[in-house]
């Protein structure tokens, strides 16, 4: 069995007050609250942090765990001494492998109202599983298959509880938009009488050329001067390859044009928006300068018209 | 590490509705949970008769008010203005998203 330092999760001495430890809670859920916290896995952070509190916090459980880690250091192996006092006798504390698993059987986490729909009783339907997932936007375009790696309690032969290392394949439907979840059945936790699902939340890796709101795609598409003057083709990527697109006369900066039914996949089918951002040339021979000053003499233009009383 | 090919993921589509009970599994939280949630009017069943159903749109919103109300220790009106506030962030994000702007 593996040592968690709960006091080192949590940033406190052994000897701190139960102020304190619930002080060092309140400030590490600011920081890693998954809501607030931009790392991807804030939100198993967040549990690490939840079991150690439920621990510390509890007078008895402290005194149990104080007692029980006395002399580990975290990752470190060791046997609970065989004055523990457990049901079936000193043989069954070694079928856990995770020390909060083992409070869990001592205490019933059911009893602390941290963690939602957790019983200690494995007799019925496993637990569900929730993860998140990050994709390509290419994965959810054409649809992928990915791999992830989840660490979950599984039933082991004698009825007890282990953790282990499990990576499944999991298919991406064509389509799918950040935020969606995909429920996967019998993935989940085992439990005595089958398995619970395994829910995934899908996430977009940032994409270097698109951002995506829901279904629809944006693209910024910088243009030439003249370009966006007397209106051009241009050529701009998709995710299905690249498009030949019209740039009307006088187009503003800013100004979006609208690609219909080349976002995400779906029925019906998001927009890719191509916004268009006049990009300027830079004046650096003299023959440039000429150009420019040449247009300020023969086009009249006051840009700044609206800004005087 | 054991490894198994699984042959279909179920999309829960913003339109698909789920029975109470698949809905608290879909949520992480259990029935108390999402009926005290109806009660202050926090969720609104998609319909009550024969069983209550939720859109699975919800479950977003659902298991972030779970973790707001469990790690900040906030009550529900609490947690209701901490919804709408980060939402309003992420509204926020999206247009700048949109705009090509960076998030941070």
């Amino acid at each position: 069995m593996k040592f968690r330092d709960y006091y080192a999760v949590l940033g406190v001495q052994r000897d701190a007050s139960p102020e304190e430890i619930k002080r060092a809670w309140r400030k590490l859920a600011r920081k890693y609250h998954p809501d607030i916290s931009k790392e991807p896995n804030a939100e198993q952070r967040m549990k690490e942090i939840n079991e150690a509190f439920e621990v510390l916090s509890d007078p008895e459980k402290r005194a149990a765990y104080d007692r029980l880690g006395s002399g580990h250091r975290a990752g470190e192996e060791f046997t609970p001494p065989p004055d523990w006092a457990f049901a079936g006798g000193a043989d069954e504390a070694a079928q856990f492998e995770d020390l909060g698993d083992l409070l869990d059987a001592l205490f019933g986490r059911g009893a602390a109202a941290r963690t939602a729909g957790f019983g200690a009783d494995f007799a019925a339907r496993g637990r569900d599983e929730h993860a998140t997932i990050e994709i390509d936007l290419e994965d959810s375009f054409r649809g992928a298959t990915r791999e992830i790696t989840l660490r979950v309690p599984v039933l082991g032969p004698r009825g007890a509880v282990r953790l282990a290392e499990r990576t499944l394949a999991v298919r991406i439907p064509r389509g799918i938009r950040p935020g969606q979840r995909i429920r996967l059945a019998g993935q989940g936790q085992a439990g005595a009488a089958g398995a619970g699902d395994l829910y995934l939340e899908v996430r977009f890796k940032p994409h270097r050329l698109y951002r995506v709101d829901g279904r629809d795609l944006y693209l910024t598409v910088p243009v030439a001067p003249w370009e966006a003057a007397l209106g051009a083709q241009v050529r701009i990527p998709t995710p299905d390859g690249p498009v030949d697109v019209h740039v009307p006369p006088n187009s503003g900066s800013g100004r979006k044009l609208r690609l219909k039914g080349r976002g995400l996949p779906g029925n019906p089918p998001g927009d890719l928006y191509a916004i268009l951002e006049i990009a300027l040339p830079e004046a650096r021979t003299e023959r440039h300068k000429e150009l420019y000053r040449t247009m300020a003499r023969e086009m009249p233009f006051d840009p700044r018209r609206h800004l005087s009383a | 590490m054991t490894s198994s090919l699984l042959p279909t993921a179920a999309v829960l589509d913003d339109d698909t509705w789920l029975p109470l009970d698949d809905f608290c599994r879909a949520c992480g939280v259990d029935a108390h949970f999402v009926e005290l949630l109806v009660r202050e009017e926090l969720l609104a069943p998609a319909r009550r008769e024969p069983v209550p159903a939720f859109c699975a749109a919800e479950i977003g919103r659902v298991r972030r008010m779970f973790r707001l109300q469990r790690d900040f220790e906030a009550s529900l009106p609490a947690v209701a203005l901490m919804l709408d506030l980060l939402e309003e962030i992420e509204r926020l994000r999206a247009a700048m998203r949109r705009a090509g702007l960076p998030e941070t």
